[in-house]
């Protein structure tokens, strides 16, 4: 039987078993002087130094009394990063967390906020104070790389990516969730004290019985964050899961919490004292009460008319990708390097050309016949010359005086863009992953100060600040609407002043002409801050790239592949409209004014 | 040097002085002899000379740590004169020492490594064997600063140690009875199972037909085996809820248990000016020579502390052995006037007090030590009392040792 007497802190020392090791629980009375043997140095110092200028002694100290951490009264986080500048409500969020509520909280900030943000202020504050050392990030797969890039480019905390090559013991780690839950990293993981556990998306740990729950509660944490904007999705239940994940006991067991706050699953009773319990631990701010002016979000779509080569060559890749795509059977059906493909074709010949000749180039892959169908396809490639999307692209910058950032995937296509503008007397800057730290720094400078335009790829201008530039150029979508989201919020995010226009250059009766109707018009995504994106469409099973690939090249004719992506996108609006009444269901019962 | 390794050493860089607090005229005036505050006796001013002596000034970060982070600078004096620790302030004024000023020791001796590790004050002084042997006075000096300052910082930090203490029992509280209640959760089946086993034996018991008990005794067989199946799932869930919660605690205690790191950041070995005065002096029953040192910048004399209570001396005087008695310390002898360091004896015939001075000697008998005490009543007399006893002046004494 377990009782509070096993568990009582003598004044003596003691020793328990726990997860058959003996730990070090408590000894003596609780606070415990070290001495740091660091000052030796200045021991030795003064025994055979000989002369010391009483100035240098002095200001030595006043460094000392100036570089002194106070309690948490000042951000020391907001001092070591100038180029950061916190919203009063996410001040006041990480304020709260670190002197109210002891460094574990839940974040529910509703989307667009800035959690994120938040949470990376808090790491930095705690390591700038030594509190911790250890930080274990889990996030989706999909948010990997973007907490990556917030946490290194813009709160400069030298975090590293688990790709299987690390040891856990790595101080600062950010990992998938879905991959540190399996063994052997689990119980890797579970041997570990982390002093600091982040999660994303934590709606995920939603179910108690789940090995999402059971993994994150088996981890041992000082600290714990946990972010969601959307804490009960169905049942208070899931509220109660997450809490005592959290914090066990703080809604008392199961049993207790139903009996005293829930109504019937989805309506709580008692709610004033289940608000004060809630925000011990719960922060969560709405739209309305931070009385912020998001920028608006203008879209240009230009459709354009590929000239007779491109619709050409268009064509024929795209016989070619579907023949592959037939070919291919049910199990082995790896349509990536497909998707690839078709997707370089959207976005220039150049890059596709590029592609297509590595394919001739590789023996033994295709056929004798494949092989001359697509050295033909490649003469038409090399031969279009400029591209009715280039020229419209530079019909564009030439019309504006204001600096112009353009999106595309591909090198290949970053290069024969920066050829073509520069060929008409616009100076550009190029900025890709491939890039050491100092050109990238070079290029957003010469964007800011000189080049008008800026070329990037998708892994460039990661946490860079580009809110000075106002008009967004996708010159190729990409397939996945999270990354759109993420090229928008390169420029439309917290700081920026003006509206933000959004240019998509597509060509007339291609996938990118759907695609663009798929976000448009079901996801609104260029015109709204929907946030949770990755909530609305991680929820069917297969990725949104190979949906939209299956439809376009397993289809007989467009007209099945436009009726596959209509119910896609009629899924994604009733997603969409539950998503945006789950928020208010949670504004209510955390007691926030939406 | 590697880059780490002069990293350390810009932070270490100006953390070290030697300095000393020059003379300052019209403050400093060493020429003047300053008054020394002690009564009834005589004194003669002697020899007087300018000392510069040192004194070990140690700036200290003290670091607590619990949920939260805070810092302290505390700048720690000893005076190896008065062997006096104190909470101070670094003086103003202070200028490099001259070179040439003070021998150096070997270098040759100086460790090229330090560790930084946090250890436990014994552990730590412990590792500071290449001090002890290359400057003992710094050694011993800093060796009583620490101590200082860990009973100071157990005082200091008393208030957040409870407030600590409180949260953490609070927790604690909340963590306990959550696993309580689940424990009581898991376990209600059981209490269901056996009380329904209570039932079913009554009925075996009062069963008046055979059948009956048979099919009741079924039930209850039935009963026992999901007892047995429930107690075992009772008993894994337990466990595991043992070690969560053991888990919890220690995470708990981790968070809450404050630790207070105490890191020297800077040291001064500050030569202060002092003078260094002898007296001679004499009382009714002792003389001798006093020398005292004086800080002018302190205005105060060092070391003029009462050899009884070691208090400082703000009137005193000197005792018949020769030590220095504030004047609450100090006992007067009623019958030579002095001030004696132990307790007096009172005289049993006139009820004055004497110092052992004057009851030293015996008076009957020249040349024996004193045992003015009656064997006859037991009682104490003074040397005066003793020798007018001796001419039978007070009735009913025999004299002593006659």
């Amino acid at each position: 039987m377990v009782t509070s007497e096993n568990f009582s802190l003598g004044l003596y020392l003691s020793f328990r078993i726990i997860n058959e090791k003996k730990v070090r629980i408590y000894s003596g009375g609780l606070v415990n002087i070290r001495f740091n043997s660091s000052g030796n140095q200045i021991l030795a110092e003064l025994v055979w130094a000989e002369f010391v200028s009483p100035q240098v002694f002095l200001s030595t100290q006043q460094r000392h009394q100036l570089s002194m951490q106070t309690g948490f009264d000042r951000l020391l986080a907001l001092e070591a990063l100038p180029h950061i500048t916190l919203y009063p409500h996410q001040q006041e969020t990480v304020l709260k967390v670190l002197r109210d509520m002891g460094g574990r909280a839940v974040l529910a900030d509703e989307v667009g906020l800035g959690k994120t943000i938040e949470a990376g202020v808090i790491m930095k504050e705690y390591l700038l104070r030594a509190l911790v050392k250890r930080i274990l990030v889990l996030v989706p797969a999909s948010l990997v790389s973007q907490w990556f890039e917030e946490l290194n480019y813009t709160l400069k905390i030298p975090f590293q990516v688990q790709n299987g090559s690390l040891p856990w013991t790595t101080d600062l780690i950010i990992a998938s969730i879905d991959y540190a839950k399996r063994d052997p990293h689990r119980s890797q993981i579970l041997a570990q004290h982390y002093d600091l556990v982040v999660v994303d998306e934590a709606h995920k740990l939603k179910n108690a019985a789940t090995q999402n729950w059971r993994f994150v509660n088996g981890i041992q944490k000082k600290f714990l964050l946990l972010l969601t904007a959307t804490p009960i999705q169905n049942d208070l239940k899931e509220l109660y899961n997450i809490i005592t994940l959290l914090k066990p006991g703080q809604l008392k067991t199961y049993r207790e919490f139903k009996r005293e706050f829930i109504k019937d699953k989805r309506t709580p009773q008692n709610v004033e004292k289940l608000h004060l319990l809630l925000q011990e631990v719960v922060v969560r701010t709405s739209r309305r009460e931070t009385l912020l002016n998001f920028p608006r979000r203008l879209v240009k779509t230009l459709v354009v008319e590929r000239n007779t080569q491109e619709a050409e060559f268009a064509e024929r890749t795209f016989n070619y990708l579907r023949q592959v795509y037939n070919r291919k059977d049910g199990a082995s059906k790896s349509v990536l390097p497909l998707i690839v493909l078709a997707r370089e074709v959207c976005s220039s010949p150049a890059a596709a050309v590029a592609t297509l000749r590595k394919i001739i180039a590789k023996s033994g892959s295709i056929t004798a016949s494949e092989r001359a169908e697509l050295k033909e396809i490649v003469a038409i490639g090399q031969n279009i010359g400029l591209s009715a999307k280039a020229k419209e692209l530079i019909n564009l910058i030439t019309s504006t005086s204001e600096k112009v950032l353009v999106f595309t995937e591909f090198l290949q296509t970053q290069t024969y863009l920066a050829q073509e503008i520069t060929r008409v007397g616009i100076e550009v800057t190029v900025f890709h992953g491939g890039l050491t730290l100092a050109e990238k720094d070079a290029a957003i400078n010469a964007f800011r100060h000189e080049k008008q335009v800026l070329i990037s790829t998708e892994a460039g201008g990661e946490g860079r600040n580009l809110q000075f530039c106002h008009i967004l150029v996708n010159y190729d979508l990409p397939w996945n609407p999270m990354r759109v989201e993420q090229r928008i919020g390169r420029i439309h995010r917290l700081g920026q002043t003006s509206d933000v226009l959004i240019c998509n250059l597509i060509t007339r009766k291609s996938i990118e002409e759907d695609i663009v109707y798929l976000l448009q018009e079901k996801l609104r995504l260029f015109t709204d801050v929907l946030g949770g994106l990755e909530n609305i469409i991680t929820s069917s099973g297969d990725s949104f790239e190979k949906i939209i690939a299956d439809a376009f090249l397993g289809s007989r004719s467009r007209l099945e592949a436009t009726c596959i992506l209509k119910r896609l996108g009629d899924d994604l609006l009733s997603r969409r409209s539950a998503y945006v009444k789950l928020q208010k269901h949670t504004d209510q019962i955390l007691g926030v004014r939406g | 040097m590697t880059l780490p390794a002069f990293k350390a050493r810009a932070d270490f860089q100006g953390g070290a002085a030697n300095l000393y607090l020059p003379i300052i005229a019209g403050i400093d005036d060493l020429k003047l002899w300053p008054q020394l505050p002690l009564y009834h006796c005589e004194l003669k001013q002697y020899q007087r000379q300018l000392v510069y002596q040192p004194q070990l000034i140690l700036g200290f970060q003290v670091t607590l740590m619990a949920d939260i982070r805070q810092e302290e600078l505390l700048t720690v004096i000893v005076d190896p004169e008065t062997e006096e620790v104190r909470i101070g302030q670094i003086p103003s004024g202070l200028q490099g020492l001259p070179k040439g000023f003070r021998p150096l020791p070997d270098r040759r001796r100086r460790p090229r490594k330090f560790q930084n590790s946090n250890l436990e004050l014994t552990q730590h002084l412990g590792s500071m064997d290449w001090l002890k042997a290359t400057d003992y006075q710094v050694y011993r000096l800093y060796q009583q600063a620490c101590r200082f300052l860990q009973n100071y910082l157990a005082e200091y930090f008393a208030s957040t140690e409870e407030e600590q203490r409180q949260k953490l029992a609070q927790e604690q509280d909340r963590l306990n009875k959550y696993y309580q209640g689940l424990v009581e959760e898991t376990m209600a089946n059981l209490y269901l199972l056996a009380r329904k086993a209570a039932v079913l034996q009554v009925r075996v018991a009062l069963a008046k037909r055979q059948e009956t008990a048979q099919v009741f005794q079924n039930q209850l067989d039935e009963v026992y085996f999901q007892l047995n199946a429930e107690r075992l799932t009772c008993q894994e869930v337990c466990s595991r809820l043992a070690v969560e919660q053991g888990k919890r605690l220690y995470e708990l205690i981790q968070k809450y248990q404050p630790k207070i790191i105490i890191t020297l950041i800077s040291a001064a070995r500050v030569y202060l000016p002092r003078a260094r005065c002898t007296w001679l002096y004499q009382t009714p029953n002792t003389q001798g020579s006093l020398t005292l040192v004086y800080d002018h910048h302190a205005q105060r004399w060092l070391g003029l502390t009462c050899d009884i209570c070691s208090q400082e001396i703000k009137a005193g005087v000197i005792g018949v052995g020769g030590s220095l008695l504030c004047l609450s310390s100090a006992y007067r002898c009623d019958v030579c006037s002095g001030y004696s360091e132990k307790p007096l004896q009172i005289c049993s015939s006139c009820g004055q007090h004497y110092c052992a001075s004057c009851g030293s000697s015996c008076l009957a008998a020249p040349g024996l030590p004193s045992c003015s005490f009656c064997i006859s009543c037991a009682k104490l007399f003074c040397s005066l009392c003793y020798s007018l006893l001796s001419y039978g002046w007070i009735e009913g004494n025999m004299p002593l040792n006659a």
